[in-house]
């Protein structure tokens, strides 16, 4: 098993179906909830979420910027969201390490967007990288983030399911039966 | 008074006083995750509350692990801030951060170590524990910007 070659990443569902998996995933993380995170897309290689702008989130009042650990919490959480759309099943994935570049200052009054991506799945391991942006074209940070896999065995598959549940088609069938 | 003036009065004051109430009004994101500074000598230990709003895996619950670095970054930014003659707040130019093992929802303390101070960038090494120092949550490393505007 451990000497297995890496898997690729496969295609499970639309990516309607991974962004309500996402939607659902950052709805129960309370600092991603106190940080008003979105999630704008997702399928099972790239995910894009989002910061609006806050008050709390300066860094630096003088020069009105946005704190680097707002733009860690966000990098932090794409790229382990994207990890989680990578695997053929729901597992806990704790990040092993976060390496971010600042390349720009974050401005206030501007919205933070982070697009993650995977680089390679492995059986015990996750790569991913990330970017963070204001203003598309204009990088803000980059990052790569590597997780563990600890293991869809130590899931219920009942989990995999709930996040990430086809409401379009249980509503279809709720209907279908009333 | 030049902003740069204000600040440098901010952190004597703070150096002096030992009380950093002030100087932490100037970094609303350090109250928002919670936290706090002490002088003890030499040396600054730095401490981040458990609160709700810093969970990142609520069924352990765990810590989210951006806020781990968030808060080791203030840390960083403020230690050298207390130690050197800066005359701005050190920009960041990159933070590695390495989770040891999952942060608990309690007190989180840090400490730095200044690894290089040079005339233009800084290197200063974090170290984050809830336990004890010898088993810390996270170290990271980090660089930063002394004097970007010169």
């Amino acid at each position: 098993m451990s000497n297995s070659p890496a898997q690729d990443t496969e295609m499970r569902f639309p990516p309607e179906r991974y962004l309500e998996g996402m939607k659902r995933f950052i709805a129960v993380l309370p600092q991603c909830q106190a940080l008003k995170m979105q999630a704008e897309s997702a399928d099972h290689q790239h995910v894009l979420f989002s910061v609006p702008f806050a008050d709390h989130l300066i860094g630096n009042s003088r020069k009105q910027l946005i704190h680097g650990g707002v733009i860690s919490t966000l990098l932090d959480t794409a790229c382990g969201s994207v990890a989680v759309c990578a695997l053929p099943r729901f597992e806990m994935c704790p990040t092993l390490d976060l390496r971010i570049d600042h390349l720009r200052p974050a401005v206030a009054g501007k919205t933070l967007f982070c697009k993650a991506s995977i680089v390679k799945v492995t059986p015990q391991i996750i790569f991913t990288e990330g970017v963070v942006y204001q203003e598309e074209g204009k990088p803000v940070s980059r990052a790569v983030a590597n997780f563990m896999r600890l293991g869809a065995d130590k899931i219920p598959v009942e989990m995999d399911e709930a996040l990430f549940a086809d409401t379009d088609s249980s509503q279809k069938s709720a209907g279908e039966l009333s | 008074m030049k902003p740069s003036d204000d600040l440098v009065q901010l952190i004597t004051e703070t150096q002096s006083s030992g009380r950093w109430e002030t100087l932490l009004e100037q970094i609303p994101y350090a109250g928002f995750i919670g936290l706090t500074a002490q002088s003890m000598g030499d040396e600054i230990l730095f401490r981040m509350e458990p609160l709700d709003s810093n969970t990142g895996n609520p069924l352990l619950p765990a810590l989210h692990g951006g806020v781990i670095a968030g808060f080791m970054e203030t840390a960083a930014t403020l230690n050298l801030m207390m130690r050197l003659d800066v005359h701005q707040v050190p920009k960041v130019v990159d933070l590695t951060v390495d989770y040891l093992r999952s942060g608990k929802l309690k007190p989180t303390y840090a400490t730095c170590v200044l690894n290089r101070q040079g005339r233009r960038v800084a290197n200063v090494q974090v170290s984050a524990w809830q336990k004890n120092r010898e088993t810390p949550i996270a170290t990271a490393r980090a660089h930063f910007l002394l004097d970007d505007e010169s």
